[in-house]
């Protein structure tokens, strides 16, 4: 039986080209991208930039981050207490006393006069009623959120944490930074090429808010919480907050911690501000200099006017790091000092600059590749692939003689096929799938062996080669699919439950395994054509 | 060249011993298991993996007393990788609390001790930055007075030369000395200078960190142990879909159990460190079995289909000895692939690799002498059952021969 031999062999042509062509074409635009490829580049340098590298092989930090959407949404609270205590002063309603907002909301201890239904008016009128719900019991009042306002402040806060998240590594200059929302509260960030993890933590993890706030006539500094509270007679007043801070000895270089009982409300934010950069406090030391919008300095004008000769609390992070004394009225300008390395000051102007998260942000997972691991892992595994493919061509070509030959072009074919594949979908390279190409090469022979030993066997039934070469590759079929599946299968698994790498080594696998269904059943078959279809009468084969 | 050539061996003979000593392999893993356990590693177990690379022979002990000394509980310190890369493995317990930065911690405390010039400030430490802040450092010195030139783009420039520098560090896993680093192929005079004036070469760089917290530790398991269960229930169901048959479908399930558990108990035995990577060589080695038995499988069914009558014990002995040859290629060629991973992939992908191996040793044996030969178990049980209890539907289904005539 002659089989045609001409579309088959354009098909494995343009699969062949098609793949080298993908291969290339994004190792030239990975290189374009680069700012520091030269413009021509060499074929060699294409050729090792057609794969997008994992963070495993190029180095580089995979972060998972968890938002504590709490702090946002004790923010909220605490704004809209502030509220309902203005609103409750303009119409006279002697509610009580407002207690610390929390997560949930807060809660009123209702004052004597008042009628829990008049609160209960009050709350609805000046609070958004879908928003926020109340009730009471006994004296108590509480002032909660609704569920699906709740839900919303928490997916505000997650999308306002990866747009700032976005900004710091915009500012940090990462190349193709990867920053994605996971679920409700996660954020993974995966920055390749990093590769001083230290620095990049504190830019990212650093929440970056500022405070400015009036330090109590009786405020401190103290040497322990229970000395700061003594001191109000064992309860700080709720208007108040003990913070700790930084001790003023900058001469001692040694940072102890000490506590300042500052205004709650403070007086001007991070919100109001409009730029931050690297200063020098008064010993020379690297500080950060800020500059306030009009807004805030209107603020910040008035509070410092009405409180001059009092200390001014510059409250970074929960944290007091500096406490002046208020000698005149500042408009527009400050400068935060805390002894800070010059890396620091940078880090931290950078972090102001880009606004300060909504929320305190903290890392679940963190995994780093330096640069000379990534180096080492391909290295080893180019070479570990190049030698098991070696074997594997040898055994092969020493078992099956031209029928092996045929087989080693068919895995040639087929390593060409997936490496143009994965470029082409741009499929990120990792460790595992190096050893899923690896283990790709010893089970894509796999389907050649199946059909090698089928035609062996019915040459030993008695047929004759090119019939046994057509029932060999028939009967064949039906294994190779089978044996396929189960691995795919398997594969697939891996794809939905892995994370990063072990998607890749899934991805590897799949493609790699297609591709061996293609060059085992078709191209080997067509090599076999090629050779044996023109021929008459064939007497042996070389198998 | 062949290695078999129509063979007839009475590998059905053998069921007995093989089922015998399949069963003892299993109770062996079985007490290794329990006894000793398995050696989870960072992803599934929470907590921290840190390696560094030393510029000379590490000191464990001394390592331990200074992390310790910076009250970071360790579990264990030991060597890494290849002996003349000097480096460093040690692991840090799960906190109970998210979001303790070990890595940074764990490095402060070696800089503090083992360098403490490193943390003065202005004093640059070229194997503790990266190529980021190597160019920006360059840019502000601007060793090459480039700011003068107007042909010069002296942030790209600086970009290039520091990315040299730390490629050439990568190269040697660190610099041994700021010599070393001016010694860059392609620096001017004016860069080395620089480079010996303003930077230093610290004892140690950081090489890889791998940090867990209770929350992603937990999601992890769960993922890992839903992935195994999700791929055996495919192969069951894969195996009945094709075959439509209980007896082949148990026996394959039986095989699969028995290839991940006595391969489970090796891991155990050698104390591979069960990670992310591992779990998936693991489902890639359930695969890889039941693919094994399938081919054996296809050849019984193929030979069932023929009008010649022959006990089933027979068929499936001959079906065993047909496929044999491929069997065994086939798996010992992908064996050979995945010992050139095993001895040349390097450290991390070293425990898949075992796995595998093992994994391809076991699955091969079980397709030739535990998967096919179950099946004529699994037929003989049945026909027994049949004939114990008369009312009982007969066993042979899908015009597979009656069990009687397979004794």
């Amino acid at each position: 039986m002659k089989r045609p031999t001409g579309w088959r062999l354009a098909v494995t042509l343009v699969v062949l080209i098609g793949s080298v062509a993908a291969y290339v074409y994004r190792g030239r635009e990975a290189l374009k991208k680069s700012p520091t490829a030269p413009p021509n580049p060499a074929i060699g340098d294409v050729l090792k930039n057609g794969l997008k590298l994992g963070l495993d092989l190029r180095g580089g930090i995979h972060l998972v981050m968890q938002v504590k959407a709490e702090d946002a949404l004790r923010a909220e609270a605490s704004d809209a207490a502030e509220h309902l205590k203005t609103e409750a002063g303009k119409r006279g309603v002697a509610i009580g006393t407002v207690n610390p907002a929390t997560g949930e909301g807060f809660t009123i201890t209702l004052g004597d006069a008042v009628s829990p239904a008049a609160v209960s008016d009050l709350v609805k009128t000046a609070l958004s009623p879908t928003d926020w719900q109340s009730d009471q019991s006994g004296r108590e009042m509480r002032v909660t959120f609704r569920e699906p306002a709740r839900m919303e402040i928490e997916a505000q806060t997650l999308r306002q944490a990866v747009e700032t998240i976005r900004n710091r590594v915009d500012a940090l200059g990462v190349a193709e930074p990867s920053i994605q929302p996971q679920g409700n509260d996660r954020i993974v960030i995966q920055l390749p090429g990093v590769d001083d993890p230290a620095r990049v933590k504190d830019i990212i993890g650093t929440t970056g808010l500022l405070e400015l706030k009036i330090v109590d006539l009786k405020g401190g500094p103290y040497s322990s919480p229970e000395a700061a509270s003594a001191a109000y007679g064992g309860a700080i007043p709720a208007n108040l907050e003990l913070v700790e801070g930084n001790s003023e000895d900058t001469e001692a270089r040694t940072r102890t911690t000490v506590y300042y009982v500052l205004d709650r409300a403070a007086a001007v934010t991070g919100r109001d501000l409009k730029n931050a950069r690297v200063g020098q406090d008064k010993f020379n030391q690297p500080a950060v200099e800020f500059f306030l919008n009009a807004q805030g300095a209107e603020k910040f004008g008035r509070v410092t006017g009405d409180n001059i000769g009092r200390q001014l609390a510059i409250v970074l992070d929960k944290r007091v790091q500096s406490a002046p004394n208020i000698k005149g009225q500042i408009t527009d300008n400050g400068i935060i000092e805390g002894n800070f390395t010059a890396e620091r000051a940078d880090a931290l102007s950078l972090v102001l600059r880009s606004g300060a998260l909504p929320a305190q942000l903290v890392t679940l997972e963190e995994r780093t590749v330096g640069p000379s691991l990534g180096l080492d892992s391909i290295k080893q595994g180019v070479l570990a692939s190049i030698v098991g493919m070696l074997l594997v061509f040898v055994a092969v070509a020493l078992y099956y003689r031209f029928a092996g030959v045929n087989a080693i072009l068919a895995l040639i074919l087929n390593s060409i096929i997936l490496l143009g594949a994965m470029a082409w979908i741009n499929a990120t390279l990792t460790l595992p799938g190096i050893a899923g190409f690896i283990l790709t090469i010893g089970m894509a022979v796999d389907a050649n062996v199946l059909i090698f030993e089928r035609v062996r066997e019915e040459m030993d039934g008695g047929k004759a080669p090119k019939t046994a070469i057509d029932i060999g590759f028939k009967k064949a079929f039906g294994t190779i699919i089978d044996t396929n599946a189960t691995t795919i299968a398997a594969a697939a698994f891996l794809f939905q439950f892995g994370t990063g790498p072990v998607k890749g080594f899934a991805v590897t696998l799949v493609i790699g395994l297609v591709a061996s269904v293609f060059t085992a059943v078709f191209v080997s078959r067509l090599l076999f054509d090629l050779v044996y279809g023109s021929k008459e009468k064939v007497e042996t084969l070389s198998i | 060249m062949r290695l078999f050539r129509s063979t007839n061996i009475d590998f059905l003979g053998l069921t007995k011993a093989c089922i015998t000593g399949s069963l003892a392999l299993i109770a062996l893993a079985t007490v290794l298991l329990f006894a000793k356990g398995l050696n989870w590693g960072v992803d599934f177990t929470g907590g921290a993996q840190v390696v560094y690379a030393f510029s000379a022979k590490p000191d464990e002990g001394q390592i331990r007393k200074i992390v310790e000394g910076a009250k970071v509980p360790i579990t264990s310190v030991q060597r890494y990788d290849k002996v003349e890369k000097n480096q460093v493995l040690l692991r840090v317990p799960m906190e109970k609390k998210e979001g303790r930065d070990i890595s940074s911690e764990v490095s402060k405390a070696l800089t503090t001790t083992l360098f403490p010039k490193g943390l003065e400030a202005g004093v640059f430490d070229l194997n503790l930055n990266g190529a980021d802040g190597l160019a920006k450092k360059l840019q502000q010195a601007d060793p090459e007075k480039m700011s003068a030139r107007a042909d010069a783009n002296p942030v790209i420039e600086y970009e290039r030369i520091a990315e040299a520098i730390i490629s050439a560090r990568s190269e040697k896993g660190l610099f041994h000395s700021i010599d070393e680093a001016a010694a860059t192929p392609g620096l001017s005079p004016a860069v080395s200078e620089w480079l010996k004036s303003s930077t230093v070469a610290g004892p140690f760089t950081l090489i890889s960190t791998e940090s867990v917290g209770p929350q992603v530790g937990k999601d992890l398991r769960k993922k890992g142990l839903l992935a195994v269960l999700f791929s055996w229930a495919a192969m069951l169901a894969y195996i009945a879909f094709r075959f439509r048959s209980a007896s082949f479908g148990t026996a394959a399930v039986v095989a699969l159990i028995h290839d991940s558990w006595i391969t489970l108990g090796l891991c155990s035995l050698f104390g591979v460190e069960i990670s992310l990577t591992v779990v998936a060589a693991f489902l890639t080695l359930i695969g890889y079995s039941v693919n094994d038995t399938v081919v054996v499988y296809d050849r019984i069914r193929e030979n069932l289909q023929k009008p010649k009558k022959e006990p089933l014990a027979l068929l499936v002995n001959r079906s065993i000895n047909e496929t044999l040859s491929r069997t065994v290629i086939t798996s010992g060629l992908t064996f050979l692939v995945v010992l050139s991973l095993f001895f040349l992939g390097g450290e991390v992908l070293r425990p898949f690799a075992f796995v595998l191996l093992a994994g391809i040793i076991v699955g091969t044996y079980s397709s030739i002498f535990i998967a096919a030969p179950l099946v004529i178990v699994w037929e003989n049980w049945r026909s027994k059952k049949a004939a114990s209890s008369p009312a009982a539907a007969p066993a042979a289904k899908g015009g597979k021969p009656a069990p009687a005539k397979s004794r």
